[in-house]
């Protein structure tokens, strides 16, 4: 009975046991979906479309090639005439009395992501962190009132503009570029960035640049050598939540874009096969759609938490 | 090391005017202190010669040079702000050497100064230290080092011991007086204390509403406040003031306090003769005579034993009043007593204007009238 004192904020062991369950339930119950998805792009289409559904499988690689591979069927006769197969993915293919034909848009629409996702990321951070910055430090005319205008071009739902936008975009020929949905992206995601950023930043004491430019350097010299590096977790959260955003953006993509700059979103649903949907394929192209964004908050994590909490616990 | 010149130096927030019309010398060399409660426009001030804000009209020369539109960099001065604002992510040493990183001083020469100002201010068994680990007085030292190192023309110190617990703070005024009297730089200093300012600073410019009231050497600060505010905000406790009334009497010029039956008071002497109408009489705590046989009858309030002396509050018709005694003085709360003023250490004030009507007999005469508030 030798307990050492505890304060009363900190919470017991059963407590703690009840909160860790819960954690594990709830992030079992998230991830299902999520393991069904990878589980299903190894899956052969008959295994997908299974009832009841197959928990245990013979994987195939079959989703995946098909993800980035038009094919087309052919007769027994021919398939007979033809050399033997030089790949895997020849065989695999093969197997189902198809041949490839040529790569499917699949990559292309990968690259638009990619493009348009981390364009509009870096655009937003760049912008958001000096309109922060500026709010935070000068004496902007208006600035509260600048500060919930930039806010409310939250407060409508996206569809309300869809219309305006399909007509601006057309007029202004940005309609399905690159630059078109980066502009797009950017937009929306500045209000939040501008918020976030400025939070962060309002957090530095400006002695800080006060001291540096007293020392020889400029107030931009100041901003980059000594407010940046600072300021590096609210960008790190704001670049996160930026990427995430037009990374999944679907409904506008799906409005705006088609051959030439359509991205990974609007393009997946469409992947057709024999008979309909080919599951198998969906959910390879949904499991490589998923990588970045994993991969780059992976990386990021510990500045996302600075991001949720706004600052306010250090 | 340079003189800092002030002329009609004005800045206005929108409506709220911080500075009005200001015109301060701070010769070379000095130890000058800007004394103020706050939102006086002490910092304003500060802040506006080191160029962090920018004037809203007026001049600010440095040794003749006009400085007052040319950013912080060009002015050649160093500021040491409250908060310290040392860069947490580098230790001891970077942070000192920041401001010659920042010109680009090569690095070689950049270790050298760094450790000839760590060794005059004592710290250089901390220069490989972290920030975080420095203790208040050590950190106020390391940005006391950060200002040094690049040896500017004049060193603007912004409430430097404001944060600091009273017994660092009593140490590093004699520290940073000390090291003044090593290196000789001018320096401005921003405090609300005036403890801080009277103890180290070679003039005093007290300030309110944005307004210089009186600039001067300590000493002629305490004795002679030009203005009520002055007399109020200087000295501890403060001066005190009494409302009285000035007759023009056949048999001579009479004071007399407001209160009801009180006595005539023996008047300082004015060139002009006793104006006629309200004054206020202001006596230092320790120019107070308490005894029995004083004209003003008075009782005792409080009596606090401070080891050299004791203060006794006192509770008389004119109103209360804190007198500076001996440690022997027999009075105990609760005595009747009486309480004398000697015309020879009183001032008179002006109650509508504010401003001190004859200076105290036996103080020093002053050295130079500029730096004024009015010329």
């Amino acid at each position: 009975m030798s307990d050492t004192a505890r304060s009363i904020v900190e919470p017991g062991k059963r407590a703690k046991r009840v909160a860790g369950l819960v954690v594990a339930a709830y992030a079992l119950v998230t991830l299902i979906p999520i393991l069904w998805i990878v589980g299903t792009s190894f899956k052969s289409p008959n295994d997908a479309i299974a009832y009841p559904p197959k928990v245990f499988f013979e994987p195939t690689l079959e989703g995946y090639v098909n993800v980035f591979t038009t094919r087309s069927r052919q007769s027994p006769e021919y398939m007979e005439s033809l050399p033997p197969p030089e790949t895997w993915y020849d065989k695999l293919v093969r197997q189902r009395n198809m041949v490839i034909t040529g790569p499917s848009r699949f990559g292309d629409r990968y690259l638009n992501s990619l493009i348009i996702g981390f364009g509009s990321t870096f655009l937003t951070v760049v912008l958001g962190v000096l309109a922060a910055y500026a709010f935070s430090r000068f004496r902007v005319p208006l600035r509260d009132d600048l500060m919930f205008f930039i806010l409310s071009t939250r407060m409508f739902p996206p569809v309300a503009v869809a219309i305006p936008l399909f007509l601006m975009y057309r007029e202004l020929g940005l309609s399905d570029t690159h630059l078109g949905m980066i502009i797009l992206y950017t937009a929306v995601n500045l209000s939040l960035a501008v918020w976030l950023l400025k939070g962060f930043i309002d957090e530095i004491p400006r002695e800080y640049e006060e001291a540096a430019m007293v020392d020889g350097y400029t107030r931009f010299q100041a901003f980059r050598k000594v407010v940046l590096p600072q300021a590096k977790a609210g960008i790190a959260a704001t670049a996160i939540f930026s990427l995430i955003f037009s990374w999944n953006e679907y409904n506008f993509a799906v409005l705006l874009t088609s051959g030439n700059a359509q991205t990974a979103p609007p393009f997946i649903p469409l992947i057709i096969g024999e008979g309909g949907l080919d599951w198998p394929a969906v959910a390879a192209a949904t499991t490589l759609f998923i990588l970045p964004v994993l991969l780059f908050t992976v990386l990021l994590r510990k500045y996302l938490l600075a991001g949720i909490t706004f600052g306010a616990v250090r | 090391m340079a003189e800092i010149e002030l002329t009609h130096l004005h800045k206005a927030f929108d409506e709220f005017v911080a500075v009005r019309d200001t015109n301060l010398t701070i010769h070379e060399g000095e130890f000058f202190a800007l004394l103020g409660p706050s939102g006086c426009g002490k910092t304003t001030t500060l802040r506006m010669i080191a160029g962090l804000e920018q004037p809203t009209s007026g001049s600010i020369r440095l040794d003749g040079e006009e400085v007052a539109r040319i950013r912080p960099a060009r002015r050649d001065i160093a500021f040491v702000f409250q908060l310290f604002a040392l860069y947490p992510h580098l230790n001891v040493q970077d942070n000192i050497a920041y401001p010659l990183r920042s010109r680009g001083v090569p690095a070689g020469e950049r270790r050298e100064q760094v450790a000839e100002v760590a060794r005059i201010l004592r710290i250089e068994h901390l220069l490989r230290s972290r920030i975080s680990q420095l203790a208040g007085g050590d950190r106020q030292r390391v940005a006391l080092a950060r200002a040094m190192v690049r040896r500017p023309r004049a060193f603007l110190m912004d409430e430097p011991l404001g944060t600091l617990d009273a017994e660092m703070r009593a140490a590093m005024r004699d520290e940073l007086r000390g090291l003044h009297d090593r290196i000789r730089a001018t320096t401005v200093y921003v405090t609300h204390d005036q403890m801080e300012a009277m103890s180290m600073a070679d003039r005093i410019a007290v300030m309110n509403g944005g307004d210089v009231l009186q600039a001067a050497p300590p000493m002629e600060l305490y004795l002679n406040p030009a203005t009520l505010f002055v007399a109020g905000f200087v000295g501890s406790p403060p001066m005190n003031l009494l409302e009285a009334e000035g007759h023009r009497e056949a048999g001579g010029d009479v004071l007399r306090l407001r209160a009801e039956g009180t006595p005539a008071v023996a008047a300082p002497s004015l060139p002009g003769g006793l104006p006629a109408g309200p004054l206020v009489l202001g006596v230092r705590p320790e120019h107070l005579r308490v005894g029995p046989e004083a004209s003003l009858p008075a009782t005792v309030y409080g009596a606090e034993y401070l080891g050299s002396h004791r203060i006794l509050t006192l509770d008389s018709p004119a109103g209360r009043l804190r007198a500076r005694v001996s440690k022997d003085h027999p009075a105990q709360a609760g005595d009747r007593t009486g309480i004398g003023v000697d015309p020879r250490q009183a001032i008179l004030f002006d109650p509508s204007t504010g401003s001190a009507l004859n200076r105290m007999a036996g103080a020093p005469p002053l050295p130079d009238a500029e730096g004024g508030p009015h010329g």
